[in-house]
């Protein structure tokens, strides 16, 4: 019996381990889209005033 | 200066996924029992079945972009079709691998050019080509196209060695990889922790796949600026 | 547009006699080494197909790279549609394994010593598999037509396409030299001409896009 349960520990860490990797690949994206963003706003508005 | 919105630190399905995924995973080994007098080792059939299916998955949406990509000419088809493709490839070699340790626990030898495994070889050689194809060509738009002809016709091939070629070749050679591909003796409980390892790896596979598209569409982006 | 392409080839006389000459030095070459050994059918098969695979490759990546390289390929794509443009190809490429067969087939049946019990089984099979392998290969060739590096890409990518294709018609034919009758061997016939079809079908809707990239 252990030796199951042993292994299934074994597989899960490996699952969370490419959980968390993926997930925090998500979260830097995300993170790295909004300041993407952010800055062609305000990239915007800095033409605006320019043209204005 | 526009507000920071603050990014959220965890999506409700990001942890559906990752407990769906874990439960699965410990129902495979600690609550199903053994099965078909293979041996514990063919729980590994929980993995590789739905790492398959995947594969085709990925391909037929790869496939799926790049007719996106031809008809809206729109790069940022090319982008998922590549991320799908990626996946796909990737996937297949998971698949040949985790074929090739079920196969060796059950008939002893770790490959055997059955139709299944042939099919996966070759799969394997046609989306490399797809990855030799694209870095034949520099020009980003005619790359996207090329590379998107060719991903469809290589899906043509996929109904071919999935359905005809193991059925045509099993008049010769009846494998009971063709059987067990399918359902050879597992009882309820199997069939459902198999449904949920399908489902599971299926949002786990929307979700890199996305992953995958936003990444290359802000590497594109970004580099164009 | 088949005229054409016929009249061309002719002129280039050097271009059909590289693949004659690819597929004799080929078949010399397994022939030599198998010398007096007697193969199973399996094995006369394979070597069969894999002589005209490789054979065909040699004339086949070709099909396109001349229009591209003399600048023609502009005023094609300005007169004539693309669906005829690469109808003209395929039929051109069909007859060029059609001549291939003839030249090589008969060839390889008397070196290798193969007994071929119903010769018109073996026909059908062989122009179903040609079919099929020029089919794939002529939309391959226009793809590689606009990348870098066209001779080892065509191998690349048309060869594992076309594996299913190949598997199919090593079984097939592996029968036929068995000296299986129809009914045995229909059902791969019918999976040949399925691919095929399924192959050039697709290769005609693709071909635009390719052909305007």
């Amino acid at each position: 019996m252990s030796d199951l349960v042993y292994a299934s520990i074994v597989i899960l860490i490996i699952w969370a381990g490419i959980f968390f990797w993926v997930f925090r690949l998500d979260r830097r994206l995300r993170r790295l889209e909004r300041a993407l963003t952010a800055r062609s706003e305000q990239g915007a508005t800095m033409a605006d005033d320019q043209s204005g | 200066m526009p507000a920071e919105k603050r990014v959220p630190a965890v999506l409700w399905w990001q942890v559906l996924i990752g407990i769906w995924i874990a439960v699965v995973i410990w129902a495979a080994f600690n609550w199903i029992p053994q099965t078909m007098n293979l041996g514990e080792t063919s729980r590994i059939a929980w993995f590789h079945i739905p790492v398959a299916w995947i594969c085709v998955l990925a391909f037929g949406t790869a496939m799926v972009c790049s007719i996106g990509y031809l008809r809206s000419r729109r790069l940022v088809w090319d982008d998922r079709a590549v991320a799908a493709a990626e996946i796909g490839l990737l996937f297949a070699i998971l698949a040949t691998i985790s074929g090739a340790m079920w196969a060796k626990r059950a008939w002893g030898v770790f490959w055997n050019w059955d139709p299944r495994e042939s099919s996966i070889i070759i799969l394997l050689l046609i989306y490399g080509a797809y990855f030799a194809l694209r870095a034949a060509v520099d020009d980003p738009e005619r790359r996207a196209a090329l590379a998107g002809v060719y991903n469809i016709l290589a899906f043509i091939t996929v109904p071919y060695l999935i359905f005809v070629v193991p059925r045509i070749m099993a008049s010769l050679h009846p494998d009971p990889i063709i059987n067990t591909g399918g359902e050879g003796g597992m009882d309820a409980n199997m069939r459902m922790v198999l449904f949920a390892g399908l489902i599971g790896q299926t949002m786990f596979f929307f979700w890199i796949f996305n992953l995958g598209t936003r990444l290359r569409r802000l590497a594109r982006e970004v580099l164009h600026e | 547009m088949l005229k054409k392409d016929l009249l061309t080839e002719i002129r280039v006389a050097a271009a059909s006699t590289a693949i004659g000459m690819f597929a004799l030095v080929t078949l010399t070459v397994v022939s030599y080494a198998v010398g007096s050994a007697s193969l199973e059918p399996v094995v006369e098969a394979s070597l069969l197909w894999i002589v005209l695979f490789f054979s065909s490759s040699v004339g086949l990546s070709r099909t396109f790279v001349k229009e591209e390289e003399t600048k023609t390929a502009v005023a094609l794509r300005l007169t004539a549609q693309p669906s005829v443009v690469f109808g003209g190809k395929l039929i051109f490429n069909c007859v060029l394994m059609l001549l291939l067969a003839t030249l090589l087939v008969p060839l390889y049946l008397v070196f290798m010593t193969v007994s071929v019990p119903s010769p018109l089984l073996f026909l059908a099979v062989l122009c179903v598999g040609l079919l099929g392998l020029a089919g794939g290969s002529t939309i391959i060739a226009a793809i590689i037509s606009k990348a870098r590096v066209k001779g080892p890409l065509f191998g690349v990518l048309s060869f594992p396409v076309l594996l299913p294709l190949l598997m199919l018609l090593v079984r097939s034919t592996t029968l036929v030299f068995e000296g299986s009758n129809w009914s045995q061997v229909s059902s791969y016939i019918l999976g040949l001409v399925g691919f095929a079809g399924a192959m050039i079908t697709a290769s005609f809707l693709l071909f635009d896009s390719v052909w305007e990239s």
